[in-house]
């Protein structure tokens, strides 16, 4: 079963995704198809009685703008989606977006339903559900939801973004997994805790708080000096700067990369994948 | 010793190959030279920090961004033209098994160095401007995530002014090309009387030229698409969180493709962690070896979304359409937002 923070991950993924097209399988991504081509995440913005608020995704175009509430938690989100109402387009021109002169759509986006009053809701399931569609005023992007409805949400890309502030131990050595292969290409590659931190928050780096940041560097920190003292002590070894890098004698080999995928799945809880499961002849 | 001192030297000397002017060449002190090539180079680096892959490079007279390589034995054989930090071109009159050595060593073994891998799109520009006629094509299929014995191997290499003689060659080519990925093509301009031989790997070879000058041009013209490509999806990267999107031809078999990737076999050089199964899609993450870049791949029967985290050289996508195509998902585009893109 998903952690919570793996859900909270997963719900920023599908939310994202809305916002664009694909392909194969066929995707449109409803925010996509209603002309908003540009968006942000993450943005600082006030209303005219100075309130500040910090908004999870916004975006607009020429005759409309929406405001993203993504939660996974199980309140309502009625009072604060109040209070985005109240929200000038003027702060959009802070975000490098365009200015329509109107009021925002204004929605939440979760996993599950919840009465979040009278606010669209998107949901991200497995399918896309949408809830309250009538109180999207943006006819085009009404029209989108609608539309979009039941598209399969499971098989959508991955994000950047592998780790988010409060994850806890296991989500983190999910998260930073494909950095520790990283430093099988030798010396050259070698990292400190905080720079595991920082490419693994990707976009979302410059948007989390100082304390948040120091705290994920801690327990990085302690997973990798235990990674490097144990699991992987073959391989990798903290110099006395602090960056874990492999050893000089670690040779990149096809037998050698085998081995460690072998510890980092165990290490990261990847391994016993559930597709095994399919791989035996079904028995009637 | 070098006996090219500038670019005119330079031009002289291709011109003088050209022509089969026994007398100019001999001026460079060479009695002939194989046919011209030239090689695209994907780079984030500087000159001074890479190297040479004869020799070292000398700086050409008053012609800022032009090396020559002076080397013990082969000087004057490789002509560096970096007056782009982006994309590179480097023209090579050496052999050609040499010259195909020399420069992917130095590309394997530089960090920050790529080719420029041409996509189908690329390697077809020319089908709709006037005066440009396909005269030949390479289609490969190498079947890598089956064994050596079950695999279907496919290789194909023809000219088309010869299908005349041979009817249904045409019809092979056509099925031939739009199943696999296509390895190199040949096209022939009439006015100038240009044929030059374009490889997925971003080489370019001279089959015949009358002018030094169309070389150059028809060179540029790529390595500027191909920069402005780049440019195009690095802003992509940076501004949206959207993926790429590879199609392929070919039905990809997950089950092969997780092996192979998990040890970090195999032409892909991908080492990829699976992190998500389903009978029908997997996700990946974990390094591109060609960099040690991140990537995460999830891969379906006949796509692959390509995310590039942080700063991660969107050389990624060419490089992973182009060596996958050629190994196991048969034709492939590049899309973002449902649209091509590299092309």
């Amino acid at each position: 079963m998903a952690s919570y923070y793996e859900q909270k991950l997963d719900t920023w993924r599908k939310t994202i995704q809305l916002f664009h097209n694909y392909n194969r399988p066929r995707f449109r991504g409803p925010f996509l198809t209603a002309g908003f081509r540009e968006y942000k995440i993450e943005q600082k913005m006030g209303d005219a009685l100075g309130s500040k608020y910090s908004i999870d995704i916004v975006a607009s175009n020429k005759e409309s703008w929406i405001i993203v509430e993504i939660t996974t938690n199980g309140d309502s989100k009625e009072p604060k989606l109040m209070e985005y109402k109240n929200i000038h387009p003027s702060f959009l021109g802070n975000c490098d977006l365009e200015i329509p002169s109107c009021q925002a759509d204004v929605m939440t986006s979760r996993p599950q339903p919840v009465n979040d009053g009278p606010f669209c809701q998107i949901i991200v399931g497995t399918n896309l559900e949408v809830k309250n569609v009538s109180f999207i005023r943006f006819d085009k992007l009404r029209e989108a939801l609608v539309d979009a409805s039941g598209a399969d949400l499971s098989k959508l890309p991955s994000l950047s973004v592998t780790l988010l502030p409060d994850f806890n131990t296991n989500d983190i050595r999910k998260g930073i997994a494909d950095q520790v292969m990283q430093l099988f290409e030798g010396e050259s590659r070698k990292k400190r805790p905080m720079d595991i931190v920082d490419e693994a928050l990707d976009k979302i780096q410059d948007k989390i708080s100082g304390n948040d940041r120091q705290n994920l560097i801690g327990k990085v920190q302690e997973l990798m000096d235990s990674l490097v003292n144990h699991e992987l002590k073959d391989y990798l070894v903290k110099d006395g700067l602090g960056y874990y890098v492999a050893k000089e004698d670690c040779s990149d080999h096809p037998a050698t990369r085998k081995k460690v995928m072998g510890v980092l799945k165990d290490w990261a809880g990847y391994t016993s994948p559930q597709s095994k499961l399919f791989d035996f002849p079904q028995h009637s | 010793m070098s006996k090219v001192s500038s670019l005119d030297d330079f031009k002289t000397l291709i011109q003088a190959g050209l022509n089969n002017n026994d007398k100019s060449l001999g001026a460079f002190g060479k009695l002939s030279i194989p046919q011209p090539k030239a090689y695209l180079i994907e780079t984030n680096r500087k000159t001074t920090e890479v190297g040479c892959p004869l020799g070292s490079w000398k700086p050409l007279d008053s012609s800022s961004g032009w090396y020559v390589n002076s080397d013990e034995r082969e000087s004057d054989s490789l002509f560096l033209d970096a007056t782009s930090d982006r994309v590179w071109k480097i023209y090579s009159i050496l052999d050609v098994e040499k010259s195909d050595y020399l420069i992917e060593d130095w590309v394997k073994r530089t960090k920050g160095l790529d080719h420029c891998w041409l996509t189908r799109k690329h390697l077809l520009r020319w089908e709709k401007i006037a005066g440009w006629d396909q005269r030949g094509i390479g289609v490969k299929f190498l079947d890598g995530l089956s064994s050596i014995e079950d695999a279907s191997t496919f290789s194909l290499k023809a000219w088309h002014k010869a299908d005349e003689r041979l009817p249904g060659l045409d019809k092979i080519i056509k099925i031939a090309k739009e199943n696999f990925a296509i390895s190199s093509i040949r096209w022939e301009n009439r006015s100038t009387e240009l044929i030059a031989e374009w490889y997925s790997t971003g080489k370019v070879t001279i089959n015949r030229a009358v002018d030094v000058e169309d070389i150059l041009l028809l060179t540029t013209e790529m390595a500027i698409k191909y920069q402005e490509d780049l440019t195009e999806a690095t802003g992509l990267r940076d501004s949206k969180m959207g993926a790429f999107e590879i199609d392929f031809s070919q039905r990809v078999d997950l089950d092969a493709f997780s092996a192979k990737v998990e040890q970090g076999i195999g032409t892909m050089k991908l080492w990829l962690m699976e992190t998500e199964t389903r009978p029908d899609f997997r996700r990946f993450r974990g390094v591109d070896m060609h960099n040690w870049d991140r990537v995460m791949l999830d891969v379906g029967p006949n796509y692959a979304y390509l995310t590039i985290p942080g700063r991660g050289c969107v050389n990624a996508a060419p490089r992973i359409a182009s060596v996958q195509g050629l190994d196991n998902a048969g034709k492939t585009a590049i899309m973002f937002d449902g649209v091509e893109v590299f092309g």
